[in-house]
């Protein structure tokens, strides 16, 4: 079979090797198809998909930690808003 | 089947508090199609820097190692362009966009994916600027 990529598509399988997050184009394949959705015959859908809804839902659920991520949303989105020291002119 | 879409940071944090049910509905039905939730590595910054800086480690453990299970957008070249596009365009309209929602305003555009946000304003105004942006907020009841 061969496989086309797209110049984007090709450059960020690159660039994943460049920072050293897969060792390979092969390992890239391999990695691609642990992780096509299941419904695919021989390939086994991954081992946590049904339960990755239960596992992130309520997970910093209490009072404390909810209002901890309250506070990390903030401090992002206060990021997010803050002008660049020299505005362009337009 | 629903589109792949992209959470945003606070739709994200909504959902690990689980005191949303629209957000907890619709991540329910989604997930349930898609396997997956999707983000991007500007979301990942935000959660990382934000944890560390309140020293919330065990937080930080729990939240990576789901994160980890899930689906990370690197951006890519072309979406650092676009974002400068996007940026100037805004500023243009007399709107100011900073880099992280240009940036996944980009990555959302260019992988034609809705944004799931409920920074509604922000993204709003770059939609404005043209781009094919989408824009859904799960903390609104499914229509």
């Amino acid at each position: 079979m061969t496989i086309t990529l797209s110049p984007d598509q090709e450059h960020a399988v690159r660039a994943a090797i460049d920072a050293g997050r897969i060792a390979s184009v092969h390992e890239f394949i391999e990695h691609a198809i642990a992780t096509l959705p299941s419904g695919s015959g021989s390939v086994e859908a991954p081992p946590n998909a049904r339960t990755i809804f239960e596992q992130g839902l309520g997970m910093l659920g209490s009072p404390e930690d909810a209002a901890l991520i309250d506070e990390v949303v903030s401090i992002a989105y206060q990021e997010r808003r803050r002008p660049s020291k020299r505005g362009a002119a337009f | 089947m629903a589109d792949k879409v992209i959470l945003d940071t606070d739709i994200l944090s909504e959902y690990f508090k689980g005191y949303n049910a629209n957000v907890a509905a619709r991540a329910a039905a989604y997930v349930t199609e898609r396997g997956v939730f999707a983000f991007t590595s500007v979301t990942v910054f935000e959660i990382v820097y934000g944890l560390q800086v309140k020293g919330a480690s065990s937080q930080l453990a729990k939240v990576l190692a789901w994160l980890d299970q899930n689906e990370e957008i690197t951006p890519v070249a072309s979406d650092y362009r676009n974002a400068a596009t996007i940026k100037v365009a805004a500023g243009r309209q007399g709107s100011v966009v900073e880099l992280p929602d240009c940036l996944i305003a980009a990555i959302a555009v260019r992988l034609e994916r809705p944004l799931v946000t409920g920074n509604t304003a922000d993204f709003q105004a770059i939609q404005r600027t043209g781009v094919k942006l989408i824009i859904e907020n799960w903390r609104d009841e499914q229509t």
